[in-house]
């Protein structure tokens, strides 16, 4: 199972470029100071081949956004002082 | 939370960066994500280098994030200590945009997906509802959806 991969981004690493034939290697380290634990190593890679020896999974994505307009407050101090409390 | 008397003090004339740690300080902007920008002007409108003949100083505070309209019209009362001569105001000068909304449409191979019998999707639909009405299609009983949102990155996400 590879859920927590899917559901949290952040476990993700930056997308490497596969080049047929050529061999990867990964590692990964696990530290557990006490009760159960466990880590996960998954690698997805999208395609669409159905042949099922390379049968993965196809992932689209679906991205919605809007333009974020910052709202906009200003205070304005006019003539001499020294001090002000807000 | 009640939150009542809450005070940032703040020197006349003081920069940008401190303008912004004192209204840090206040439960109306500290959960925001705020920036400011300091300008001087002298009696002409003319923006000065220093506070070196300054008649106006503006602090223009960007809230990045959505306010609560009760911290939007929550005004801040400013209290004058011993020397104040001046004045000080207050305005919202541009209001927050509005968040995402509305609906949209997914289609596969043709055929449109509906959820909750509407093919307008809502734009906050749960994955487990996206899921379910795609694997309504033969052949895609198996597909997941996950989702993931994110405040405020723009096209970087």
């Amino acid at each position: 199972m590879f859920l927590p991969f899917k559901t949290n981004p952040s476990g993700h690493t930056a997308s490497v470029t596969l080049e047929a034939g050529k061999s990867y290697y990964m590692e990964a380290y696990h530290i557990n100071y006490g009760g159960s634990g466990f880590f996960n190593l998954a690698v997805e890679v999208p395609n669409s081949n159905t042949d099922a020896l390379f049968q993965t999974y196809q992932v689209d994505k679906i991205s919605l956004s809007a333009d974020v307009q910052p709202e906009l407050y200003r205070y304005t101090v006019s003539g001499a002082s020294q001090t002000g409390v807000i | 939370m009640l939150k009542y008397d809450e005070k940032a003090q703040v020197a006349y004339g003081c920069t940008d960066s401190e303008f912004q740690s004192a209204l840090n300080k206040l439960s109306a902007w500290k959960y925001y994500r705020i920036s400011v920008t300091r300008t001087i002007l002298d009696g002409n409108g003319n923006v000065l280098p220093d506070l070196t003949g300054a008649e106006t100083i503006q602090y223009d505070v960007s809230a990045y994030l959505q306010r609560p309209i009760a911290d939007q019209t929550r005004q801040i009362i400013i209290n004058k200590l011993d020397g104040f001569t001046g004045t000080v105001s207050q305005a919202q000068i541009t209001p927050h945009s509005d968040l995402i909304s509305g609906t949209f449409t997914l289609s596969i191979g043709g055929t449109a997906i509906s959820v909750s019998s509407s093919t307008d999707i809502r734009y906050d639909v749960s994955a487990y509802n996206l899921q379910t009405a795609i694997r309504a299609l033969v052949g895609l009983e198996q597909v997941e959806v996950t989702s993931y949102s994110a405040y405020g990155c723009g096209y970087g996400c």
